[in-house]
Order: structure tokens, then C-alpha cells, then sequence
């Protein structure tokens, strides 16, 4: 575990000194939103920085042993940041905790009696680990022999809990704290960064919102990269509201090398931040060491890999998939709860704010962008439609959830202002 | 009561309609799938055979289970998983050679009619033979 705690109390003082997340908002919003952006800059460095140590030895581990030294200087040298005051709606505030405690109780079930995760947890993510963390036969990650691996998926998550693993021997403790830190790391961040942009209570009821959605729980305890990639989406999001294109750059970039779909949503993200002119610049350079490792291994250690199995369009199906992703955004509730409940009654007691809808309209697209692509994928695909459905559809959503939960706060007028 | 207090009371008994669903979800889920693929029998099954293996080896993996099957992929993956970083491929081509078996066979006469001998019988469907 001692990883866990260098990664996370790392990618807090890297975000704190160079992030510029700092001097805006309330003070406990700031330090909320740190810790959350913190958490992923965290893992992604390491992670990387893991890779790139054992597929180009020695050449990042001088830069990993002298980092922390550096960022201590650094930060005994800062100004120490302004606050504004904020006042916590202690009402949201309760209510968010006990979902959260609710949400943490109902995970521990499934850590005592499935600790080593669901099917894609222990056949491909912390397999993958496993093989990465070993002395010369890291490279067994990507074998092609792998057949029902996926030695081709990107390598930020197995990467991370290898490095983990390798000071620790193989607790299975690593990888259910590392998607729990994606969930509080997000948790964290979406409340500092809208509390920051928007107000408070929009920031809390983010936080509620999220702390008590079924189906998007349910992925935490499954150690999927589901989890970590909703994280990357949302975040990069949040850091482009607000104006922060360097980090939204590299949790863009960060999510190209945790999953395919990340690939993906970097390109959207980039569109869209070239398009809206703010700062493409900075979002290139943020991204680049991400997504030049992810290309480094699509494009040589990985190549030839067998990817996307794609065929002819299922038309025959059509009605089928529409069917499907209209039945599994029902299924983003449980029972007759449904995550947007609260949302639209929000919605229709505090109003909606026009001013935001450009912005909100912005990341709602995104999370659309995203599902048209998914949809596509699966009208393709030369797997069995119904599987495909089955097995993959309720992780995309979840995958999308949070930046599309993200996208609707964004409409709801801030009731401070009223 | 103000709109904001009204709003967040409104929000705040939804979501925690939401924990209680997720709590729900969560308990019946992990009590009807409980460790489903037995991964955590398998590392106690396959211990004495992580032990004879050298962990660079390129194993051979037999089983009497129906290919293609859920239970053939479980098994496989399960194997493989705590068997890593040795890499398993079905078959009979390698050196290294491991049967993990849901029944009972006659693995002494597989061995001499593929040329294998035993190097151990682990019980439990476990059997490590080399050529």
C-alpha cells in the first residue's frame, strides 16, 4: 500500500504547485479539488512513469527518485494561496456523506466475497499486472498469446497496480483501492471544481449525485478500467471548464492509455477545445507524454495485435441496439430510482441558468459524442450482438455518467445566486 | 424553508432512496455471485504447481472441460491468473505440460500415450507433467 500513499501525496504537491488550482473559491472547494485532480495526475504519472521505466530502463527512474525533493522545495516557496469564503449547505453536505457511507458499506460487501474482482478484472486488467510486475517477463503483458487478454488494451491501469505490486508483493487490496481512489478522486473534483466554477450547493449536489448512483457504484468494486476512464473523462472536462487546458490535456491523455475508448474521447476533447479556441496549445503539451507512450506501445510494442473484431453492419439487429442502449440508460438506477431524479427535481426547483447552456451543452455532447461512437462500434462489431450488449454496454455508460451528470449540474441555476 | 433548502431536501431524499437501491443492488449481487469462477480456489489448487514451474516457462494446459464454455474460459483464466507470469497455451506442445481437471481420469495413461511422465499429482484435478 505504501505505493498508493507516494502516488496519491505526489499527484496532490504536483497539482497544489503547478496546477494553478489554487486562490479561486472557497477554501475547502480548493483543497477538495487538489486532492481529486491529484489522486488521477497520481496514478497516471506513475503509472506512466512505470512503463516507461521498464520498456526504457534507467532513462525515467532519476526523474521518479528526485521528484519529491523538487516539489517539497518548490512548494516551501509558494505563496501561500487566497481563499474566498464559502458557505457549506449542510443539508447537501449530511446528505452527501451518509450516500457516501451507504455507498462505501454496500462495497465492502463486495470486497469481502469478490476481492478478486468480476471477470475482466482477474482474466485481463490485474493479470496483465501481474505479468508487468515480474522481473524480465514484463513484456508478457502484450503477448500475443494472450488470446483472451487483450494484450492490446493501453497499459496505464495494469501499469499502475504492477508498480504497486512490485514493493508489495500481490495483495489484492492494490487494485480494489486504486478504483476506489478513481471514485473519491472523481467524487472530489467534480464538488472542488463546480463549487469553484459554479457554486457550492451545484458543487454538493454533484457529489450527492454521483455518491448514490447504482449502476455507476456498482462498476467501483469490479476493478475494471472503467472506473479509472470515467475519471479521465470527466476531470479533463472539468480542468477545460475551467481554463485549465494544460491538465485537461494530460487527464485527456491519460485516458488514451488506460482504454481505447480514451483514444477516442481525446480526439473529441481536442475538437472541441480547438474549436472554443482555449488554449489547444497547452492542451497538446499536457497531453503529448501520454499519448506518445500509448502510441509507442499501439504502434510498437503492441502492433499486430488483434483489436476490434469489425464487420458488416448489423442491420438485421438495429432495433435490438437502440433497444439495448435505451434499456441500459434505464439501468444507469436501480429498482424505480433513476440517477437523474434528483437532477431534473433540482432542475425544476432552483431553475436553469441559460447563461451556462453553451458550456453545458459543450460537455452534454461530449458524453453524445461518445455513446453515438459506442453505438457505432457495436452495429459493427463481428461479435455476437446480443453479447456485445450484455456484457459491455451498462461499463460504457458508466464510462460516460459521470460527465454527462456533469453537463446537466451545469444547466441548474446556482441557488446562492437567487 | 428557502428554494435552496427546498431543492436540497428535494435532492437529498432521492439520493438516499439511491444509496438504499445501490445497497440493495450490491448485497444481492454479491450474495447470488459469490467469487462465481472459484478464483480463490485456485490458488491453493494450483500453489505446488507455481512451485515446480519455472516462472519463464511456456506451459501446455489440458482440460477435460467442453471448449468454447464458460466454465473451459473460467478455468483457463483462473489458471492463468494465478499461475502469471508462466504463460499457459492450450495444447500438448510445450515442455511444460499442466491438466487442470474438473473429473477424475487416468492421467498416467494420457502421459505415456502423449509422452509426458508425471511430475506430480497435486489432487484436486491438478497434475504437472513434463516431456
Amino acid at each position: 500500500m505504501i505505493g498508493l500513499i507516494i502516488t496519491v501525496l505526489l499527484g496532490c504537491a504536483l497539482v497544489y504547485r503547478y496546477g494553478g488550482l489554487t486562490g479561486q473559491g472557497p477554501r475547502w472547494a480548493q483543497w477538495l479539488l487538489v486532492a481529486g485532480i491529484g489522486i488521477g495526475i497520481g496514478i497516471g504519472v506513475m503509472g506512466s512513469l512505470f512503463f516507461a521505466v521498464r520498456t526504457v530502463p534507467y532513462a525515467t527512474l532519476a526523474l521518479a527518485a528526485l521528484l519529491p525533493g523538487w516539489l517539497a522545495w518548490q512548494i516551501r516557496r509558494m505563496p501561500k494561496p487566497t481563499a474566498e469564503p464559502g458557505r457549506i449547505n449542510g443539508l447537501l453536505a449530511s446528505g452527501l456523506l451518509v450516500g457516501l457511507a451507504i455507498a462505501i458499506a454496500a462495497m465492502t460487501h463486495a470486497w469481502a466475497t469478490n476481492p478478486q474482482g468480476n471477470w475482466d478484472a482477474f482474466s485481463i486488467w490485474n493479470l496483465r499486472a501481474q505479468f508487468f510486475a515480474s522481473d524480465e517477463l514484463y513484456a508478457r503483458a502484450w503477448s500475443p498469446m494472450l488470446k483472451f487478454t487483450h494484450p492490446e488494451y493501453p497499459m496505464l491501469l495494469s501499469s499502475f497496480v504492477a508498480w504497486c505490486w512490485r514493493y508489495s508483493g500481490l495483495p489484492e487490496s492494490v487494485p480494489i483501492a486504486t478504483s476506489l481512489l478513481f471514485f473519491l478522486g472523481l467524487l472530489c473534483a467534480g464538488i472542488g471544481g463546480l463549487t469553484i466554477s459554479r457554486s457550492p450547493a451545484l458543487g454538493l449536489a454533484y457529489g450527492l449525485v454521483l455518491a448514490t448512483s447504482p449502476a455507476f457504484l456498482h462498476e467501483v468494486p469490479a476493478q475494471y478500467a472503467d472506473v479509472p476512464l470515467a475519471y479521465f473523462f470527466a476531470t479533463a472536462v472539468l480542468m477545460a471548464i475551467l481554463n485549465r487546458p494544460l491538465l485537461a490535456g494530460a487527464l485527456a491523455g491519460m485516458a488514451s492509455f488506460t482504454k481505447n475508448e480514451g483514444a477516442v474521447f481525446f480526439v473529441i476533447l481536442l475538437i472541441i477545445v480547438a474549436v472554443s479556441r482555449r488554449g489547444v496549445v497547452a492542451f497538446l503539451a499536457g497531453s503529448l507524454p501520454f499519448i506518445a507512450m500509448t502510441a509507442v506501445f499501439k504502434f510498437v510494442l503492441a502492433t499486430g495485435l488483434e483489436g476490434l473484431k469489425m464487420g458488416q453492419p448489423n442491420t438485421a439487429q438495429l432495433s435490438e441496439i437502440i433497444w439495448g442502449f435505451i434499456t441500459e440508460f434505464l439501468n444507469l438506477g436501480s429498482g424505480f430510482y433513476h440517477p437523474l431524479m434528483p437532477v431534473i427535481a433540482l432542475a425544476v426547483i432552483w431553475g436553469i441558468d441559460r447563461r451556462y447552456r453553451p458550456e453545458s451543452l459543450r460537455t452534454i455532447t461530449i458524453a453524445i459524442v461518445m455513446l453515438a461512437v459506442y453505438f457505432g462500434i457495436i452495429l459493427f462489431t463481428a461479435n455476437d450482438v446480443q453479447w456485445q450488449i450484455g456484457t459491455a454496454l451498462t461499463r460504457l455508460y458508466a464510462q460516460i455518467w459521470p460527465t454527462l451528470l456533469l453537463g446537466c449540474i451545469l444547466l441548474i441555476k446556482s441557488p446562492e445566486e437567487a | 424553508m428557502n428554494r435552496l433548502q427546498f431543492g436540497a431536501l428535494a435532492a437529498v431524499l432521492l439520493a438516499f432512496w439511491g444509496a438504499l437501491e445501490y445497497y440493495q443492488l450490491e448485497s444481492v449481487w454479491n450474495n447470488e455471485f459469490r467469487d462465481p469462477y472459484l478464483i480463490a480456489a485456485q490458488h491453493a489448487r494450483f500453489e505446488g504447481a507455481k512451485q515446480m514451474i519455472p516462472p519463464d516457462a511456456i506451459v501446455g494446459y489440458i482440460t477435460d472441460l467442453e471448449p468454447n464454455s464458460v466454465s473451459w474460459s473460467a478455468a483457463f483464466n483462473g489458471a492463468q491468473y494465478v499461475l502469471a507470469p508462466r504463460l499457459l497455451e492450450p495444447g500438448t506442445t510445450r515442455q511444460w505440460l499442466i491438466a487442470n481437471f474438473a473429473r477424475p481420469a487416468d492421467f498416467l495413461a494420457f502421459a505415456k500415450s502423449t509422452g509426458f511422465h508425471i511430475e506430480k499429482d497435486f489432487g484436486n484435478g491438478v497434475v504437472v507433467m513434463k516431456k
